[in-house]
């Protein structure tokens, strides 16, 4: 009984920690880890990046690797950390550790990840003009009276 | 927002600067003509989340259940579909502590909010603030969904070179086809999602999208469209295109323009003598392809997007972003838009582009020191003159690479005739005067006397003026003749005089003359022409340059400047 005690609490304390005190980079569990299928896409293991320290310089290294072919899987997953995003698999395990302050309000699917890469390669683009568009359509889907 | 990307790089151990970075560097990766109004896909997701999401810290069961496993253990949460993240929005580094969510939602949206903010006072606003989670969550898992909707544009030209036409039509047509491909593309296909924020949905299978309505652009000029059915392809203000056939194809047909001067159906002059004659130009035309995916039907985006039987009911407003953020994103890829090679006959015309200046000018400069003994009330009288002139007389001449009048070899040139003039006198006198006050023993007195005048005297033209240029084929050699405008100009002098007294200086006095054209200025400021000649170089015949300069500054310096390009003329 002593022993359970013992490794739910290390299990809890696991789950705890500090997450400022860590550097943000991208965690992938084993696929073993967890009950899901995670997309090997999205793992991309051939891929090694190497990002140096501070935010500006990180960010331009990981977006001239995200241009890259080869790298830009790893690397659109290691921005999307660093930004604090939550990537899951479709069972919905958790597949990084997000940087602290961690965004509410977005999560995105392993899968995604090497479109999102692709995406990027391919130079498409959104109008600036969505992202104000976006706040006008929440605005008016907040306006229901009752919570669906 | 501008306020946070600007001070960003001041703070870069700020966690929360790395998005400020990012954003920043994925713009400057854009083109320059798109980096103002456009952003990536991935940009759009952070800066929506950053914007409209709140922030907190995560803690991550996940890990706590890749721990357990470790230890042979199968975490509680496992058993479960799916596994609650935990998020503590009241321990992110934006939030104040005490601060609900619901508050940090209209701390974010401010008075513009307000009336949002009543209705979330008196449904709750706990329910509310989760409400725009769960949707911002649902759209941007969306928004992120269409980077799997891909538009590729090819054409049957094969790298063919297509030659514009010598015709009105017939036999020397070169017809070419495009075709829009529109598949969505992902590397899970046909999943179903367990869990989070697209829960329920169905990934869509490899495959192509039918449907979809696509719109066309021709790029580059030298196209247009081959028949009527393909003008009805063409994008226009509230119509045109048409929709992706079952194997998410749309055609557009097009091809080459007529040559300038050849017969067309444009009513533009026809010169038989220059049809398909001159030097082979070449460049590169095409067609864009743009979908608008919110033609309905048939379009079965919405399916796409949402599955057949969405289950995100709260998000169902949200489409229409969704749908626009596909639409830009579908659209603005580089496989959405495609050239091909076009060759045409410059039909032999060409002009003379560049710039001729001729300059005049004269400068004068005299000093000289005088000394008299004087006598009488003056005495040791020293006097210093100065005196100096400058003449400028500019004339510039601008040649565009516009087309030579109608029915004439003259091209027309811009015509600047600028004069300027300054002539400047000053006389220094210092001397000794007899001062004898009232009652006072006669003494002298040193003192000054000065005098100056000062004359400025300006004016420019302009004018639109033919321009001759003659090249003997035979000699090599060449002359420039181009006309110039008359200038009217201002003068005008200030005088000014000093003059010494007695036992006083008197106060000094000046005047000022005005006026337009003095008779010194008659000789430059009159209209007339300049004539140039030189040899052509044989290694650079499409080349006049050169620079002479005559005389000197004290009689009179020109300067001759001359760059002359033989150019294609711009219609």
């Amino acid at each position: 009984m002593r022993r359970i005690i013992a490794i739910f609490l290390l299990i809890v304390l696991a789950g705890c920690r500090d997450s400022d005190k860590e550097m943000p980079v991208t965690s992938i569990p084993s696929s073993r880890s967890g009950p899901s299928t995670t997309s090997t896409d999205f793992l991309a293991n051939n891929q090694v990046i190497n990002v140096p320290p501070g935010n500006r310089e990180a960010a331009a290294a990981l977006v001239a690797h995200a241009l890259d072919s080869g790298t830009s899987v790893a690397s659109v997953r290691e921005i999307l950390t660093r930004a604090g995003v939550r990537i899951v698999n479709g069972d919905g395990v958790t597949l990084n550790v997000p940087a602290t302050p961690s965004k509410i309000g977005i999560t995105i699917y392993d899968f995604q990840v090497p479109m999102l890469a692709e995406s990027l390669r391919a130079g498409s683009t959104v109008g600036l003009a969505r992202v104000t568009d976006l706040a006008q359509e929440l605005y008016g889907v907040s306006n229901s009276p009752k919570r669906s | 927002m501008r306020s946070w990307m600007s001070s960003a790089p001041t703070e870069p151990e700020n966690p929360e600067a790395f998005d400020a970075a990012l954003l920043q560097e994925l713009a400057n990766v854009l083109p320059k003509d798109q980096a103002a109004r456009r952003i990536h896909l991935l940009s759009f997701l952070v800066l929506g989340a950053d914007l409209y999401g709140p922030k907190g810290t995560f803690r991550s069961n996940s890990r706590a259940s890749a721990f357990g496993d470790a230890l042979g253990m199968r975490a509680a949460h496992a058993a479960t579909p799916c596994p609650e993240e935990k998020y503590d929005p009241w321990d992110g580094a934006r939030l104040k502590t005490g601060k609900t969510l619901a508050d940090w939602i209209f701390d974010k949206f401010g008075d513009k909010w307000s009336q949002g903010k009543e209705v979330w006072k008196a449904g709750g606003k706990a329910n509310k603030a989760l409400d725009i989670v769960d949707i911002l969550d649902s759209t941007l898992a969306r928004a992120a969904l269409v980077a799997g909707l891909k538009v590729e544009v090819t054409n049957d030209a094969d790298g063919k070179e297509l030659h514009l036409r010598h015709s009105s039509g017939g036999p020397d047509m070169q017809p070419v086809t495009f075709t829009a491909k529109v598949r969505f593309e992902t590397p899970w296909p046909g999943a179903t999602v367990q869990c989070g924020p697209l829960k329920g949905y169905t990934i869509p299978d490899n495959s192509a999208v039918s449907g979809v309505w696509v719109e066309w652009g021709l790029l580059g000029g030298h196209l247009e469209t081959l028949d009527r059915r393909s003008s009805e392809q063409l994008k226009r203000g509230g119509g045109g295109g048409g929709a992706t056939n079952g194997e998410g194809k749309a055609e557009f047909r097009a091809e080459t323009v007529p040559e300038k001067f050849c017969p067309n159906n444009r009513g533009e002059k026809v010169d038989e003598a220059k049809c398909g004659r001159g030097k082979l130009k070449r460049a590169s035309s095409g067609a864009e392809a743009q979908l608008d995916l919110t033609k309905t039907p048939p379009i079965k985006f919405k399916d796409l997007l949402m599955g057949p039987n969405p289950t995100w009911a709260a998000g169902k407003a949200l489409f229409k972003i969704v749908t626009d953020v596909a639409t830009d994103i579908a659209t603005s890829a580089r496989s959405a838009r495609i050239e091909v090679s076009v060759a045409w006959h410059d039909g032999g015309v060409t002009v003379w582009e560049g710039k001729i200046t001729v300059i005049y000018e004269h400068e004068t400069a005299d000093r000289r020191t005088k000394f008299e003994r004087g006598g009488g009330n003056a005495k040791d009288i020293t006097t210093n003159v100065s005196e100096s002139s400058r003449t400028e007389d500019f004339v510039e001449v601008v040649l565009p690479p516009a087309p030579p009048l109608e029915g004439t070899t003259r091209a027309m040139a811009r015509v600047v005739h600028r004069y300027k003039h300054r002539d400047e006198y000053i006389r220094n006198q210092e001397m000794a005067v007899w001062c004898r006050a009232p009652g006072q023993n006669g003494r002298w007195r040193a003192t000054g006397v000065s005098d100056s005048s000062l004359m400025d005297e300006n004016g420019e033209a302009t004018q639109w003026l033919p321009v001759f240029v003659n090249v003997d084929g035979t000699t090599g050699k060449y002359s420039i003749n181009a006309r110039y405008p008359a200038v009217i100009t201002k003068w005008r002098e200030e005088r000014k005089n000093a003059p010494a007294g007695g036992c006083e200086n008197p106060p000094p006095s000046s005047d000022i003359d005005e006026g337009e054209t003095s008779p010194m200025s008659e000789a430059y400021t009159q209209s007339g022409s300049t004539e140039i000649s030189g040899q052509v170089d044989p290694k650079d015949s499409d080349t006049l340059s050169g620079e002479r300069v005559t005389g000197d500054l004290e009689y009179g310096r020109t300067t001759e400047k001359w760059n002359l390009r033989r150019v294609e003329p711009t219609y």
